[in-house]
């Protein structure tokens, strides 16, 4: 019997033969890796945003970071990124993280962190402010700096503007990976976990958001809620007690693993290997391993690594 | 399945060859990304399997200086790596599962079915043993799914999981007969 069970189990399973155009875009990604080395930090070709005509002048919504060879020493400004003159104030706060994978003991349960992170969230007071302003570092990328305001204009920094802030293109959305959302729609979001879990399913079914291969799989949309709710707690100006139901959601759902102590706060894996560092003390995500910004670009941190991710609502651009 | 038909060289001397020069081990990627591909495709759908798939050759590539052609093929070492990687993915696994069965396998791609496979496939079947994959232990999977997709041998499935012969053996046919009481049980009268 064996032998046919197998055999059924191939035929259950077979797919044809990959395209060529797979081989290839596999083959391209292996030379990349044996010129390259391999990345202390790795952007990945992420979310294309369907529909993301914003930012004037950039023309695709999937940003490529240089990837950095191993051996430069991680001070130091990446090879691909030319001078690396930023005039960046250096803020202190912005110590970069590292998750490690194999977390050592996990004296605190992910549920249980999450839950005291939705205790201190739901505390936190309303703050508001002109621009909503988040900065992101990498242990190898210099940080940048993006603001928006409620009409949805915006500015960034980084290192090609050389520490100069320039104005970016229109965005009237928040994006929360594969959803978007206006500013009210945004503030409006519901206070209770299993609403609000159904408000992004719901987005989730409507999204036009297409990934490298194509439209979403049902296996991305599932993926979808978990990186709506990563991004909901780390980048956009959420109201406090959505940010609190969101830990709940999160501390109810299968597969949140708990990956111990980490620079931050705790770090936290997620189903689609979405990582963060939430902090319970403060309810504030100071880490997480992807990040969609305002233009639709999506940057996904290297394995096992975080971005340092700090935003807060100010009333000044700076000068 | 894969005939690897022309070249004649031998693992050992890929390696030796990829040790020295590293540009070389696209030859690797060549020769197995249609296999390891096929079993990945298999166990998740072809849509999440182009970029773990991919993923194989970049991870063997970090760890080429690992690879010791005495202790099993090229071919093997990339299943394992494959395998390593799909556990990140147990989740997107089951769902494809699922689908499967809720909608049934796409349709034979293969058309030297079996007499008895083609006539389990006429009885509707396959969702029933779509859903039972899904239900599996993932030790179970692993080694089933390595012997029916991956065509690796018992030996070498222990090599690609780093776990005895034995747990292999006892692993499979744990395995079969659970699949099995699918294929014997009588069709469902509905």
């Amino acid at each position: 019997m064996t032998d046919e069970t197998d055999e059924l189990v191939r035929s259950t399973l077979a797919v044809p033969e990959p395209d060529q155009e797979v081989i290839d875009r596999s083959g391209h990604r292996l030379r990349n890796r044996i010129t390259n080395g391999p990345p202390t930090a790795r952007v990945r070709v992420g979310w294309r945003i369907a529909g993301a005509g914003v930012a004037a002048g950039a023309a695709a919504a999937v940003v490529v970071i240089a990837v950095v060879p191993a051996q430069s020493p991680p001070s130091g400004p990446p090879a691909a990124s030319g001078s690396g003159s930023t005039s960046l104030p250096a803020t202190g706060r912005l110590m970069p993280t590292t998750v490690p994978v194999t977390g050592q003991e996990t004296p605190v349960s992910g549920p249980a962190v999450l839950l005291a992170a939705a205790t201190a969230a739901a505390r936190a007071p309303a703050t508001s402010g002109r621009y909503w302003h988040v900065r992101v570092s990498s242990v190898v990328d210099p940080p940048y700096d993006v603001w928006v305001d409620k009409d949805g204009l915006t500015w960034f920094r980084d290192v090609k503007t050389e520490g100069r802030v320039m104005v970016g293109g229109r965005s009237r959305v928040f994006r929360l990976g594969l959803v978007t959302l206006d500013y009210d729609r945004l503030r409006a979001l519901p206070t209770e976990p299993a609403a609000l879990r159904a408000v992004l399913v719901d987005a989730l079914a409507d999204s036009d958001a297409r990934t490298g291969a194509g439209p979403l799989t049902d296996a991305d949309r599932a993926d979808g809620l978990y990186l709506a709710l990563s991004s909901l707690l780390s980048t956009v100006p959420a109201e406090p007690g959505t940010r609190a139901a969101a830990f709940r959601l999160l501390a109810e759902l299968p597969g949140v693993r708990t990956l111990g102590p980490v620079p931050g706060g705790q770090g936290l894996l997620l189903p689609g290997d979405y990582r963060l560092v939430v902090d319970p003390a403060t309810g504030r995500v100071h880490g997480t391993s992807f990040i969609v910004t305002f233009d639709g670009a999506a940057t996904s941190a290297g394995e096992g690594d975080t971005f340092s991710v700090t935003c807060e609502w100010v009333d000044a651009l700076p000068s | 399945m894969t005939a690897e038909t022309g070249e004649r060289v031998t693992d050992a001397e890929l390696a030796a060859r990829f040790t020295r020069d590293p540009e070389l081990f696209t030859e690797v990627h060549d020769r197995y990304f249609t296999a390891v591909y096929r079993y990945v495709a298999g166990r998740l759908g072809a849509g999440a399997a182009e970029d773990i798939a991919a993923e194989t050759f970049l991870v063997a590539f970090d760890r080429r200086g690992t690879f010791d052609p005495d202790r099993g093929t090229l071919r093997v070492w990339l299943f394992g790596i494959a395998t390593n990687l799909l556990a990140r993915h147990r989740r997107a696994e089951a769902r494809h599962y699922r689908a499967l069965a809720r909608v049934g396998p796409p349709g034979a791609v293969e058309s030297h079915e079996s007499r008895v496979v083609a006539a389990v496939a006429a009885r509707g079947l396959r969702p029933r043993l779509a859903a039972a994959l899904a239900r599996l232990s993932v030790g179970e999977r692993d080694v089933l799914l390595l012997v029916a997709l991956g065509q690796l041998g018992y030996e070498e499935v222990a090599v690609a999981l780093g776990i005895s012969a034995g747990t292999v053996g006892s692993r499979l046919s744990r395995a079969r007969r659970k699949l099995d009481a699918i294929l014997t049980k009588e069709t469902p009268d509905d």
